[in-house]
C-alpha cells in the first residue's frame, strides 16, 4: 500500500515537473509568457518527491518483498541501519536520492533572498525540468516501486561491501555534490539570458562552494571506505567511477577559483558559465559511464543498455541545451580588458589551464577503453600508471602556482617584487627541505621531490597569514576569504604528501604467516597470535589477533577479519589498521593454508596515510571558510 | 571553432551510444591461434591430466570451473549437451576432491576427464580470470576460440557452429 502511494507521488511529481518543462520549450527563458509560477511548483515538487522518498524508506525499513529492489537488495536479518541506507545501496534507490537532492536544491534556491523574482523564476523553471528529466528516468526505466511477483518470503541481501559505516553517508555526500552542480547549472544558463550578465555570479557563488565541499568530502569518504574495507591497502585505483567523481571535482575547483575573479572584476564572466555547464555535463557524464556498464569497475550496479541509451539521452539534450543558449547569447568577449600573465588574475587563470588539462587528460583515460573499442575493436584498458605518469609532471608547475599565486596582486605585478614579498619564503624552503631530506633519505627520489613540494604548499599558506599580521598588525579579523584560501591549499600540500607516502614509500609484506610467528615491517613486530571465531548479526567471521610491538613495548592489538555474510554467500576483507601521525600500520587476513597452520597475511606500513583524510578536512573546511564569506558579502 | 566542439561532442555520443552495444566484460584471449600452454596436473579420476592428452587428434573443449562456483552450476546442464556432441575436458580450479564428487553426483559428470589445479596455477597459465571460462581446441592443439562466464542455452548455439566449422 505504502509503496503504491509512493509510485504515485512519484507519478504525480512527474505531471507537475512537466508543465516546467514544456514551458521552457514554448517560451525558453521568459518570465512574461509563463503560465505558471516557478517557485511553487518546485516548491510541490520537493514535497511530493520527499513523500515518495519516504515511503521507499519506509518500505525497506518493514522489508516489504513484493518490491523487487528490496527483495534482491535487503534481507529481513539486516540491522535496521543498513535496512534504511539500504535504500540507496541499489541503481533505482540511488536514482531516487539523487533527485530527492535535486528537487531540495531547487526548493533551498526558492528560498533566495538575492536573485530577482524573474531571475529566481528562469532559474527554477531550469532545474524544474532537470527533474522532470530525471523523474521520467526513474518512472520509465528505473521505477524501485516496481513489484515482484510472488514476493520472496526473504530477500537477496545488501552488498556486504556496502554494510559499512563509511558507505551510509558516502553515496548521499557525493550526491549532494554531484547533484548540486545542477543548480549551478540552472543559474549560469539562466543568467546568459539576463541582460547584464555579472549580476548572475554573486546568486551562483555559494551554490558553487556548498556543491564542492559535499564533492569533497564524498570523494574523500569513498577512498576512506576504501582503504578500510576493500583491503587493497590503497586508497585510490583510478577506476572509472571514482575518476567520474574526480573529473566535475577537478572543473568545479578550477570554476570556484575562476568565479572570485568573476565577481570581484567582471571579467571571465563567460568562462564561469562555461565551466559550470561543463561541471554539471561532466557530472552527468560520470553517470552514464557508472550506471551503463560500458566501462568495467569496481562498482557494480545492475546494468541495463536501456538505461544507458536513456541516460545518454538526457545527457545529449542537457548539454545541447547549455551549449545552444551559450551561442545564442555569445557577443563576444563581455570584456576587452586584457589580463595580465603576472597577475591573481593571471596565476588563476593558469590554474584554471592545469585544472582543465589534468581533467581532460584524465577523461581521456577513462573512454579510451571504450573508444578502441568501438573504433578499433581492440580491448585496452589504462590503469594507475598512466594517470600516475601523468598526474605527477602536472603536480610541479601546478604546486608552483599554489605557493606563488597567492603573493601576487590583482590587476599587475611585478616579479622583482613578489621576489622581494617572499624572500623570507625562499630561505625558509631551504631549510624545509634540508630537513625532510634528512628525515627520508633512504627513501626514493620522487618521494623525497613530493614530500617538499607538499611541505612548501604548507609553509607558503602558513606564512600568507604569519606576512598578513605582520603587515596589517593585528591578530584577530582575518578576513575570510584567507582563510579559506589557507585552508584548502594546506589540504593539498597534506593530501600531496598523505598520496605520496602511502604510494611511493609504502612497505608491503604478504605471506604465510604461522601462528605465534612475527613479522617485522619498518620499526614494528607483528606477532600473530591466534584465530578467533566470531558471530556478528549477519555475519560469520573468522578473526586474527595480531600483537604490534614497537621497541618491544605493545603499542596495539589488531583484529582483521575475515567475514562471511550468511545469506549472500560473500566474504569482505576488514582490515585493521593502526593509525600514527607517521604512517598506518595496515593488515589483512586471508585463507588458511593447506597445512591448517598457517593464514595468508599482507602486512603494509602505509606512511602518512592519515594526512590524505587531514587534507580533504582542511580542504572542505576551507571551502566552508569561502562559503560564509559569500553568503556575508551579501548582506 | 564553434562547429569543430560541436561534431567532437557528436562524435563523442556517438561512440558512446555505440559503446553500449559492446560488452566491456568480453575479452579476447592472448592465447587464441596458439598451442595450449604446457602443463601437468593430477586427475580427479584416473592418473593424470597434462597438455599432452589435449592434443589428442580430435576437437574439444576445455571447461575451467569448480564446484563453489555458482555460475558453473548454471551452466553445468548446457555444458551436458555439449558433451554430447564434443569431447569434454574439465579442469577443476582450487577445488577439493570431496566437494567435488558431492557435486558431480548431484549434477552429473559430463567431463571425460577433470584436472586438479589445486593451486590454481594451471588457470594462470591460460589466463583464466573469472570462473567459468571455457576454451575450444581444434584437432592441432590450438585454441581456437574462448568463452567466459557461464555457457547459457544463447552461446549454446554459437559454440555448436563454431565446432561444425572446425570439423
Amino acid at each position: 500500500m505504502v509503496s503504491e502511494i509512493g509510485f504515485l507521488f512519484l507519478t504525480i511529481v512527474l505531471v507537475i515537473s512537466s508543465f516546467s518543462f514544456f514551458q521552457l520549450l514554448i517560451s525558453g527563458t521568459n518570465y512574461s509568457t509563463d503560465f505558471f509560477n516557478q517557485i511553487k511548483l518546485s516548491n510541490l515538487i520537493f514535497v511530493l518527491t520527499l513523500f515518495s522518498f519516504i515511503c521507499l524508506t519506509y518500505s525497506f525499513a518493514i522489508s516489504d518483498f513484493t518490491l523487487n529492489v528490496i527483495a534482491s537488495n535487503s534481507n529481513s536479518q539486516l540491522p535496521i541501519i543498513y535496512k534504511l541506507t539500504g535504500v540507496w545501496g541499489n541503481h533505482e534507490g540511488s536514482i531516487l536520492l539523487w533527485l530527492l537532492v535535486m528537487t531540495f536544491f531547487g526548493f533551498i534556491f526558492s528560498k533566495n533572498n538575492l536573485a530577482s523574482h524573474y531571475f529566481k523564476n528562469d532559474v527554477l523553471k531550469i532545474q524544474n525540468s532537470l527533474c522532470f528529466l530525471i523523474t521520467s528516468f526513474i518512472v520509465f526505466t528505473s521505477n524501485p516501486f516496481e513489484k515482484t511477483y510472488p514476493p520472496p518470503v526473504e530477500g537477496g541481501d545488501l552488498n556486504p561491501l556496502l554494510q559499512d559505516p563509511g558507505l551510509v553517508i558516502h553515496p548521499p555526500f557525493l550526491y549532494i555534490g554531484y547533484v548540486g552542480f545542477s543548480i549551478i547549472y540552472s543559474i549560469s544558463v539562466a543568467g546568459l539570458s539576463n541582460q547584464k550578465k555579472e549580476l548572475f555570479i554573486d546568486v551562483l557563488k555559494p551554490w558553487v562552494f556548498i556543491s564542492w565541499i559535499f564533492l569533497t568530502c564524498g570523494i574523500g569518504l569513498g577512498s576512506w571506505w576504501a582503504y578500510y574495507e576493500l583491503g587493497w591497502g590503497g586508497f585510490w585505483f583510478w577506476d572509472p567511477v571514482e575518476n567520474a567523481s574526480l573529473l566535475p571535482w577537478l572543473t568545479a575547483s578550477a570554476l570556484l577559483h575562476t568565479i572570485v575573479i568573476a565577481a570581484k572584476k567582471k571579467i571571465l564572466i563567460n568562462w564561469t558559465i562555461i565551466l559550470s555547464i561543463l561541471t554539471f555535463v561532466l557530472s552527468l557524464l560520470g553517470t552514464f559511464l557508472v550506471r551503463s556498464g560500458v566501462l568495467v569497475s569496481v562498482h557494480a550496479f545492475a546494468n541495463d543498455p536501456k538505461r544507458g541509451v536513456y541516460i545518454l539521452l538526457l545527457l545529449a539534450l542537457i548539454s545541447f541545451f547549455g551549449i545552444f543558449k551559450y551561442l545564442k547569447n555569445y557577443d563576444g568577449p563581455t570584456n576587452p580588458k586584457q589580463i595580465h600573465m603576472i597577475s591573481r588574475e593571471g596565476m588563476i587563470s593558469l590554474n584554471n589551464i592545469f585544472m582543465l588539462s589534468l581533467t581532460f587528460t584524465i577523461l581521456l583515460g577513462t573512454i579510451y577503453p571504450l573508444f578502441s573499442s568501438v573504433l578499433f575493436n581492440s580491448k585496452i584498458s589504462v590503469g594507475a600508471p598512466f594517470f600516475n605518469s601523468i598526474l605527477m609532471p602536472v603536480m610541479l608547475p601546478f604546486a608552483v602556482g599554489m605557493i606563488i599565486g597567492p603573493y601576487v596582486k590583482w590587476g599587475k605585478d611585478d616579479l622583482f617584487l613578489i621576489f622581494k614579498r617572499v624572500q623570507t619564503l625562499l630561505i625558509l624552503f631551504f631549510f624545509i627541505s634540508l630537513l625532510v631530506w634528512y628525515l627520508n633519505y633512504k627513501d626514493p627520489i620522487l618521494s623525497i621531490i613530493f614530500i617538499i613540494l607538499g611541505s612548501w604548499i604548507i609553509a607558503s599558506s602558513l606564512f600568507e597569514i604569519f606576512q598578513f599580521i605582520n603587515i596589517k598588525k593585528r591578530i584577530f579579523n582575518i578576513p575570510k576569504k584567507i582563510f579559506a584560501q589557507v585552508l584548502a591549499h594546506m589540504g593539498i600540500g597534506l593530501l600531496i604528501i598523505g598520496a605520496t607516502g602511502s604510494t611511493v614509500m609504502k612497505k608491503e609484506k604478504i605471506q604465510f604467516q604461522e601462528i605465534g610467528e612475527s613479522i617485522k615491517i619498518k620499526n614494528y613486530d607483528v606477532k600473530f597470535l591466534g584465530i578467533k571465531k566470531v558471530e556478528g548479526p549477519n555475519y560469520l567471521s573468522q578473526m586474527g589477533i595480531f600483537n604490534i610491538k614497537n621497541n618491544n613495548k605493545t603499542v596495539k592489538i589488531l583484529k582483521p577479519e575475515k567475514r562471511f555474510y550468511n545469506s549472500g554467500k560473500q566474504v569482505t576483507t576488514e582490515a585493521a589498521i593502526y593509525s600514527t601521525l607517521l604512517g598506518d600500520l595496515y593488515i589483512a587476513i586471508g585463507d588458511v593454508h593447506q597445512n591448517k597452520k598457517q593464514y595468508t597475511t599482507r602486512i603494509w606500513f602505509n606512511p602518512f596515510t592519515i594526512w590524505i583524510w587531514i587534507g580533504v578536512f582542511f580542504l572542505a573546511l576551507g571551502g566552508l571558510f569561502s562559503f560564509f564569506n559569500s553568503l556575508a558579502r551579501k548582506k | 571553432m564553434r562547429y569543430f566542439f560541436i561534431t567532437i561532442f557528436v562524435f563523442c555520443l556517438f561512440v558512446f551510444y555505440q559503446g553500449l552495444k559492446k560488452n566491456p566484460r568480453d575479452i579476447p584471449s592472448n592465447l587464441i591461434s596458439q598451442e595450449i600452454p604446457e602443463f601437468y596436473i593430477s586427475s580427479f579420476n584416473g592418473p593424470n591430466l597434462s597438455h599432452i592428452d589435449l592434443k589428442k587428434d580430435e576437437i574439444k573443449i576445455v571447461n575451467f570451473f569448480a564446484s563453489w562456483c555458482p555460475p558453473c552450476t548454471v551452466e553445468h546442464k548446457q555444458l551436458q549437451s555439449l558433451s554430447k556432441k564434443v569431447t569434454t575436458y574439465g579442469i577443476a580450479k582450487k577445488n577439493k576432491n570431496k566437494d567435488l564428487s558431492k557435486w558431480l553426483g548431484k549434477l552429473g559428470n559430463p567431463y571425460k576427464n577433470i584436472g586438479m589445479d589445486y593451486e590454481g596455477l594451471v588457470s594462470i597459465e591460460w589466463g583464466v580470470y573469472a570462473l567459468p571460462e571455457t576454451f575450444l581446441i581444434d584437432k592441432n592443439g590450438i585454441i581456437k576460440y574462448k568463452h567466459v562466464g557461464p555457457i547459457m542455452q544463447r552461446d549454446l548455439e554459437k559454440l555448436e557452429n563454431l565446432i561444425r566449422k572446425l570439423r
